[in-house]
């Protein structure tokens, strides 16, 4: 009995995690530790960060079963991103959560949406100069538009060996904009600039909020039909909530369904980081073309911006022009700062949500774009 | 490098998104100008079907304004508190009190509503 037992335990110890465990998934280990204590400790994007930090950590245990392309329960629900069912349901939660009215009150602000957006294709040619495919390289410039569930979309369906690093590096600079963003501002607007004190918005009627996403649904969709699944989801979850007439589904679509959704989402997404795919050289570039892509995004919107505020003799802000990348609302928040830094007296947030709630539907648009051009 | 793929995306995307994106402002804008139109047109009947009961306007608008404030009693009320509270029990009378309206065109906003927003985005 005791031989039997010595051998029972010999063949435990064969088939543990420990026996089986190379370098590379004590490395990932240590990963998902270190991106564990940036969500809990340093707060970044934790809602996001957090699961998929953890995800991680389970697809990189040895005999677990727990990656995205294996047979157990995170291979399963990662089904949802490769059907690309969880993004839109995120957007459908971010619709009912969007008020857009600064937008409607001040549609100029879409041009700054759409110019911050160019910091997506001049990170494909950089990407593309670095030898990425074109499919790999359309995934990781995507990163610019600042949104993560467009990116995980994205990423998704054009290059899917690569999607836990691109949402990575979207999730962990959009928790950095606060830091990158403001150097940018401040070296290219002067100060007088800064100060500039917009005009006060319109009052935006119920009726213009209720026809304004039935309008961008047929308008947007008709003319990039790939941009349909985000773009339908995000205006469907904002007409909800402008109706008054789905309080019941509205609370559940910003609360249950979100919260629901992003647990699965973040998780799946942390259970694509795979040892071989993560630890390569592939990565850094993901980190450095991220950056690059963010940067270009904020210095587009910032310089489209200035040339507002000459057009208009004065009368537009250029800072609001940084935030028409979509991470809503922290960019938004980062240029009524750097505002008030210039003048105590400037309230820029409600002008600066225009462009920021603009990127959100130019960055679909964009990501439309790429999937229509590239994917196969 | 596939010169030809990149041009194509980068031109087509940003052509793509820049236009979808006027369109969306010129819808934007005309719908603005719908609403706003149907707007002046019911405040017009409102105004219409009240002038025949209401008085002569006022010479102008800041005497108008100045009538107001000395009727509005809770208005007097609260400046007199304010004014008592910075005397600091000083004997005093309150002569007059008059509406200073910015100068056109002016960059910097009044010290109260600058105090206002200022508490308003403290968390940002």
């Amino acid at each position: 009995m005791f031989q039997s037992f010595i051998e029972t335990i010999q063949g435990l110890a064969m088939n543990s995690g420990f026996a089986h465990a190379s370098w590379q998934n004590w490395v990932m280990l240590a990963i998902s530790c270190v991106l564990i204590y940036l969500a809990i400790v340093k707060k970044y994007e934790p809602l996001l960060l957090l699961p998929i930090a953890f995800g991680m950590l389970l697809a990189n245990i040895p005999l677990g079963n727990m990656g995205a392309h294996d047979t157990g329960l995170l291979g399963y629900l990662y089904q949802g991103i490769k059907l690309g069912i969880y993004p839109p349901l995120i957007f459908l939660g971010i619709g009912t959560m969007t008020d857009f009215g600064p937008l409607i009150a001040n549609p100029k602000s879409f041009l700054l949406g759409a110019a911050a957006q160019a910091g997506i294709f001049f990170t494909f040619f950089g990407a593309m100069a670095l030898k990425m495919s074109p499919e790999e390289s359309g995934a990781i410039s995507i990163i610019g538009g600042a949104d993560g569930p467009t990116s995980i979309f994205v990423a998704g369906k054009l290059a899917p060996e690569l999607l836990g690093s691109i949402a990575v590096a979207a999730y962990s600079y959009m928790a950095l904009i606060p830091i990158i963003q403001p150097f940018f501002m401040k070296l290219l607007t002067t100060k007088k600039e800064r100060s500039v004190v917009m005009q006060q918005l319109r009052p935006v009627s119920k009726t213009e909020k209720i026809i304004f996403p039935i309008a961008v649904t047929i308008i947007i969709c008709m003319l990039v039909p790939d941009a349909t699944p985000l773009v339908g989801m995000l205006m469907l979850g904002n007409l909800m909530r402008e109706s008054g007439v789905v309080d019941r589904l509205v609370k559940t679509a910003q609360n249950e369904l979100m919260n629901i959704v992003t647990i699965f989402l973040g998780v799946c997404v942390g259970a694509t980081t795979r040892a071989d795919t993560f630890l390569s050289l592939t990565t850094i570039k993901i980190i450095i073309l991220g950056l690059a892509a963010f940067i270009l995004g904020t210095v587009s919107g910032i310089l489209f911006g200035k040339l507002m505020y000459v057009f208009t003799k004065g009368k537009v802000n250029p800072l609001i022009g940084s935030a028409g990348v979509s991470a809503v609302p922290m960019a938004a928040r980062v240029s009524q700062k750097v505002g008030q830094e210039a003048n105590p007296t400037n309230f820029l947030l409600m002008h600066a949500m225009g462009p920021n709630v603009a990127g959100v539907i130019g960055s679909a648009v964009a990501a439309g774009v790429l999937l229509q051009i590239l994917a196969k | 490098m596939d010169w030809v793929l990149i041009g194509t995306v980068v031109f087509t995307g940003l052509t793509v998104v820049f236009s979808a994106l006027i369109i969306l402002i010129a819808m934007i804008y005309i719908m603005g100008k719908i609403f706003t139109s149907i707007d002046k047109r019911k405040k017009a009947k409102k105004n219409g079907a009240g002038a025949a009961s209401a008085p002569a306007v006022a010479a102008s608008p800041s005497l108008s304004r100045q009538n107001a404030l000395d009727e509005d009693e809770e208005v007097v009320a609260v400046i007199s508190a304010a004014v008592a509270a910075c005397m600091g029990g000083q004997k005093h009378v309150i002569r007059r009190i008059r509406h200073v309206a910015p100068k056109q065109g002016s960059n910097v906003r009044p010290a109260w509503n600058a105090a206002g927003v200022l508490e308003n985005t403290r968390p940002f």
